[in-house]
């Protein structure tokens, strides 16, 4: 018999991840390899881990459900999400036609999902649902980030950002709360955050339009933009008409 | 949610406020209410006796010899002619009370309107001492030259009309401001009950199915907690629906914050601990309903995840401080950076519910504790029953 898939239980209460244990132990294909009472513990869980599954809560303190999802490193194992009551994810999971669990769940149900990551995992290729899981994940709406502060995940609400510098293959978010690297692009944060306040300056640079105290013209069309904590930043030609537009249109 | 702060508009549609007093249709027979009329039946009376007597001795004092019922009889059956014609100008100012910039309209009635009243009042009056005279044994009733007389009678009785108008067209608006005030006032009270009821009635959905889970999840384990846990959603279900009141005893937020602890000790085991010290002889006292199990919920969301390994301790206390009840909420968690920012949702309806309950003499303070952790205390009147 082939090695039962690793199993890793993400969710915020101890009796509920006791009943996942106990449906688990029952199926020999699977194993649970281990538990996370957070999102922040189930990050290093999963690069600890590395399961190939993981029975995912949404909502839970400090990280949610797909903050998780959205932070893990390389590591991509099968999800089957449970949540108890969330309306957005609900719509999410539907629009994008992704399984889920609603709490409580019995035996049964537990059973049908497991059948199905099954199946996925068996096939071991990339499956047509990890991408819709993917293209779920790029349109959510963001109200927040989520930075690493000393190995540990913190969300960061949008209002706290400044600005947003590119840096190497990841992005410095500068905050009052402190400056954090994240693995995102600034294309992608670009598009993401638009709607939320945030425009492009640079070819390396994001501000909340909020943040930003004073312009002051500098060699030739570029312009020097000076942000509420006495930093400078590049206004460049290419995106000044699109920022101007924008910054006049929120300080009028 | 967000989507049980929002208002049940449907629940106060209704009435518009500014039912403005024009008439709607073209013309509107207005009602007769008899209570005015027998009102204004006795006022015509009393002023008819009150000429009747003037003319009587102002005759007299002339050195005429008239007999003193006839005067009485002259201004009685004028003033009888005038009531029976009442409706005329009474119809005119419901319909017409001003012109408000349809001047045609409003001549077109009046002048209709004063000219009938012109000519009917004199028609009856005339025709009552016809008849009354022979009656009384006085003989035939003579009027005098009509030349003289009737423009006598039109000039008293067009201004009666006017007069009569006039007032009415006052007391119109005065009723009708009146009345848009009381509706305003009213709707106001609406407003505010409904929006207390929609920021503190409810259970929480997502609590709902989660306790739901916690009970499919513990039932493995223990049938006894099951039991007790089963207990306890069975009163906190009774709590959010017995909505009547956004104010509630004491003792009962106790009952019901015991209730939802329990879920949250299920749910989280070692990971929480609470503390509750409360001054005995204040169960009556009334406060908002779920506001202590707001504040703990609130410690809950904001401490679980960062401190893992740490256990989370919340103190919840209830005491008397110079006549002013005072809760508090502390807990050993991260606190706030900034509570006016992190005020959420929940500490937000908090916060309304003590606006629209208590005015100025509720107070939500947002703090943190010198040694670390948040710190929130609501303090409010002290008071067994609210108006």
């Amino acid at each position: 018999m082939a090695e039962p898939f690793r199993v890793l239980i993400i969710d915020d209460e101890a009796p509920a991840r006791a009943k996942i244990r106990r449906f688990l132990a029952s199926d020999g294909r699977f194993l649970a390899a281990g538990e996370a009472p957070d999102g922040t513990e189930a990050l290093a869980s999963v690069r600890r881990l590395r399961p190939e599954l993981l029975i995912l809560d949404i909502q839970m303190p400090g990280l949610t459900g797909f903050e998780v999802l959205e932070n893990m490193e390389e590591t991509k194992p099968q999800v089957i999400f449970a949540t108890a009551y969330d309306q957005f994810a609900l719509q999410a999971f539907e629009a994008h036609a992704l399984d889920y669990l609603l709490k409580p769940f019995d035996q049964s149900r537990f059973a049908r999902a497991l059948d199905k990551a099954w199946a996925q995992l068996q096939a071991g290729r990339p499956s047509a649902e990890a991408s819709r899981l993917q293209t779920m994940l790029s349109q959510r709406p963001l109200d927040r980030l989520v930075v690493k502060q000393d190995d540990h995940w913190i969300p960061l609400p949008l209002r706290h950002i400044l600005r947003i510098s590119a840096k190497g293959k990841q992005v410095l978010i500068h905050s009052d709360q402190g400056e954090f690297l994240a693995n995102w692009t600034l294309q992608e944060l670009e598009a993401r955050l638009q709607c939320h306040g945030f425009a492009r300056v640079h070819r390396s640079e994001i501000v909340a339009l909020d943040a930003v105290a004073q312009m002051e013209p500098w060699d030739h069309s570029d312009a020097l933009l000076i942000l509420k904590d006495a930093s400078h930043v590049v206004l460049s030609r290419t995106y000044r008409g699109a920022f101007l537009e924008r910054w006049g249109g929120c300080r009028s | 949610m967000e989507s049980s702060g929002e208002l049940p508009w449907d629940a106060i549609a209704g009435d518009p406020v500014a039912a403005e007093s024009f008439p709607a249709r073209i013309w509107q027979w207005p009602r007769y209410h008899l209570r005015s009329t027998l009102l204004l039946l006795v006022l015509l009376t009393a002023n008819g006796l009150w000429q009747g007597n003037t003319a009587y001795l102002s005759l007299r004092g002339d050195g005429s010899t008239v007999f003193w019922g006839k005067p009485f009889l002259w201004e009685l059956t004028g003033h009888f002619a005038g009531f029976l014609c009442g409706y005329i100008p009474y119809a005119a100012a419901t319909n017409a009370p001003w012109p408000r910039g349809r001047w045609g309209r409003f001549l077109l009635i009046h002048v209709s309107a004063g000219a009938l009243f012109a000519v009917l009042v004199p028609f009856l009056f005339l025709g009552m001492r016809y008849g009354l005279y022979p009656l009384l044994g006085w003989g035939h009733y003579h009027y005098g030259p009509l030349a003289l007389r009737l423009p006598m009678e039109w000039q008293k009785l067009l201004l009666t009309y006017a007069i009569i108008c006039a007032g009415m067209s006052f007391l119109f608006q005065f009723r009708d401001r009146r009345e848009k005030e009381r509706r305003e006032a009213e709707l106001q009270v609406r407003l505010r009950e409904v929006r207390l009821q929609a920021l503190s009635s409810q259970l929480d959905p997502h609590f709902l199915f989660n306790a739901l889970n916690t009970i499919s999840s513990v039932m493995y384990e223990s049938l006894e907690h099951t039991d007790h846990l089963l207990a306890s959603l069975g009163q906190m279900l009774r709590d959010g629906l017995n909505s009547g009141n956004a104010l509630w005893p004491l003792a009962r937020e106790l009952a019901h914050l015991e209730a939802f602890l329990d879920f949250t000790q299920a749910r989280f085991g070692e990971r929480m601990r609470t503390t509750l010290r409360n001054e005995p002889d204040l169960d009556t006292t009334l406060v908002p309903r779920f506001c202590l199990q707001r504040l703990v919920e609130n410690a809950l969301k904001h401490n679980l995840d960062t401190r893992t390994g740490t256990i989370l301790c919340i103190e919840i206390e209830a005491e008397r401080t110079g006549g002013r009840l005072r809760m508090a909420v502390l807990d050993n968690g991260v606190g706030f950076r900034d509570p006016v920012l992190e005020e959420g949702i929940g500490l937000g309806n908090l916060r309304e519910v003590l606006a629209l309950s208590y005015g100025a003499e509720g107070h939500l303070e947002l703090g943190n504790r010198p040694g670390g952790g948040a710190r929130v205390v609501i303090e409010l009147p002290l008071g067994t029953s609210h108006g």
